[in-house]
């Protein structure tokens, strides 16, 4: 038991009856497990929280939570205009970001033989750009492109075409090759192979990564009007400012019910398309 | 005419899959071609159609030397050649019909091809494809939920709505049962009398070669070790282009019979 127990860490050799012997592959496993948990350790012992502080600044939490609720009902006038704002922002923002995505992510794709170094250009640019915050980006936009909704939907279709861009190559490349193969012999060239072979195999992917590009942005649109990027942020921002927490509820409230009816939506839909 | 003179293929990592080859195919033949896994089969078919480049010597179709085509003549001279593949190679997310019309895109503009605008005639002509192979009523269909033989024949169909002179088959009934091989088999035979399409089938099934062709070119290892009618093709002959004695998995029927 304890032999074959310590046996994990290193590799036996067997011999077999006749002689012969064959020696079992090194598993590196058990290792990895403890390298883990060993820097997970550290990692507690470096992030020490203080539970004194934090059980004084709790309470100030729960204060505000406390003012937030009931909300201001009357509050919701105000917030139509830069609610139909985050909304026109997300969903012009996710169009144009997956209109610009989709042709591109079958243009980065390493299967139908684009040129490699453009292809490998393309995807280095968009990975830098994809560790960018969409906030970074929104703030670096309402400056120089001034305050408003402008620079929050074009910092959402960037954030949306980085993002799409990578989920459809990676689903591109598992892609069957095969029917583009039929259609290229064919006489058909690279691109009506592409739209007839290969685009139907991601249709759905497509719809489905769009959805979930579309609940990611409603969300991160709610706060770029924190750096003047236009929408519902602008209202947080302020109402918290002025410490105008019922108001701030009633924001939340907003947000909270935006979100959920979205996701639910969008989470039925996504799985109709993934088993269509 | 497809016509082979001295031809060479000599793959990258130096493996020669052809050697030697020398060959005339006159328009509305039906040839299959036999031989051993890796003898070059494969290989062979496609380089009538460039999907595979040729190291040395000409392949020659209707007096066009193939070695010189690229790009857009390469792919009009394509539109004359059919391909039908082993594993079908059909969109399976989509319908029968939009499989059979892929075949008709290379014809289309950027536009109709970008929005799928095909004109009524692309629509008939390939209805009339799938009616030739007896499965009209299956159009509406998404292709992945036909049986095997059912999806031969929208390839089939499909390389039909291409009206080619000359269909390429890479095994084509290598992946169906005895039965819907017939079937398939047929099909191809009756393409090749009654549209004198050429047709050239790489096939395993030595008896399905002897029962549907004209003519058995026998290959191995890269060479023609046998050209001739269907009729001359003895056991000695078989042997001589298997190098051993066949078994029953190279006769379908007598599995087909057995079982
Ligand atoms: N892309 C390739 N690169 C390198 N070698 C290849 C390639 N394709 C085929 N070959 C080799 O060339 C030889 C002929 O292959 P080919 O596919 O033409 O044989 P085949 O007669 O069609 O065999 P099978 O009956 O198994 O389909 C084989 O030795 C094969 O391993
Ligand atoms: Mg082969």
């Amino acid at each position: 038991m304890l032999d074959d127990l310590l046996h994990i860490f290193y590799p036996r050799t067997y011999t077999l009856g006749n002689g012969k012997q064959v020696k079992e592959k090194f598993n590196p496993a058990p290792y990895i497990v403890i390298a883990v948990v060993l820097i997970s350790l550290y990692f507690m012992n470096i992030c020490k929280v203080d539970w004194h502080k934090f059980s004084k600044n709790i309470a100030n939490f729960f204060t505000m939570l406390d003012q937030m609720f009931p909300p201001r009902w009357e509050f919701w006038r105000e917030l139509k205009k830069p609610m139909i704002d985050t909304m026109a922002m997300s969903l012009l923002g996710t169009a144009f970001g997956s209109i610009l995505a989709l042709p591109t992510s079958f243009y980065v794709s390493n299967n139908f033989h684009f040129n490699k170094t453009y292809l490998g250009l393309h995807r280095g640019i968009i990975a830098i750009f994809r560790t960018i915050p969409t906030l970074v980006i929104a703030k670096l936009l309402s400056t120089t492109l001034g305050v408003g909704t402008l620079a929050g939907t074009l910092a959402i279709t960037i954030f949306t075409y980085t993002i799409a861009v990578k989920m459809m190559y990676e689903q591109i490349e598992t892609i069957d090759m095969k029917p583009y193969e039929a259609m290229e012999s064919t006489g058909a060239n690279r691109m009506q192979s592409i739209i007839y072979s290969a685009f139907p195999q991601v249709r759905g992917y497509f719809w489905s990564t769009v959805l979930y590009c579309f609940e990611t942005n409603v969300r991160s649109a709610a706060i770029l009007g924190y750096v003047g990027a236009g929408g519902i942020g602008v209202q947080i921002n302020t109402q918290l400012n002025w410490r105008k927490y019922e108001n701030a509820g009633m924001i939340v409230l907003v947000l909270v019910i935006t979100v959920v009816v979205i996701e639910s939506i969008s989470r039925e839909i996504r799985k109709k398309l993934v088993q269509g | 005419m497809i016509k082979f003179d001295h031809v060479d293929k000599v793959y990258a990592n130096g493996t020669k899959a052809l050697d030697d080859i020398n060959l005339e195919i006159e328009q509305g033949e039906f040839v299959a071609i036999i031989g051993l896994s890796g003898a070059g089969k494969s290989t062979l078919i496609r380089t009538i159609n460039k999907m595979i480049d040729v190291t040395s010597g000409t392949v020659t179709v209707n007096g066009i030397d193939v070695s010189t085509l690229k790009g857009k003549a390469l792919r009009e001279f394509r539109r004359k050649i059919g391909m039908v593949f082993q594993s079908f190679n059909l969109v399976s997310k989509t319908t029968v019909i939009n499989n059979v019309l892929t075949a008709r895109v290379a014809d289309m503009n950027f536009f109709r091809t970008l929005f799928g605008l095909f004109s009524k005639e692309d629509k008939i002509f390939a209805l009339e494809a799938l009616d030739k192979v007896g499965i009209l009523d299956k159009a509406y269909i998404r292709a992945d939920q036909l049986s095997g033989g059912q999806q031969q024949r929208v390839a089939l169909a499909r390389t039909l709505a291409q009206n080619p002179e000359i269909i390429l088959a890479d095994e084509p009934v290598a992946a169906l049962d005895p039965v819907m091989a017939d079937v398939v088999m047929t099909d191809f035979k009756r393409i090749n009398k009654d549209m004198n399409i050429t047709v050239l089938i790489n096939i395993h099934h030595v008896d399905l070669a002897l029962q549907y062709a004209d003519r058995v070119i026998g290959i191995q290892a890269g060479q023609i070790v046998y050209d001739g009618p269907t009729s001359k093709v003895t056991n000695d002959v078989l042997k001589h282009i298997y190098g051993r004695e066949l078994t029953d998995d190279d006769l379908m029927k007598e599995n087909k019979n057995a079982g």
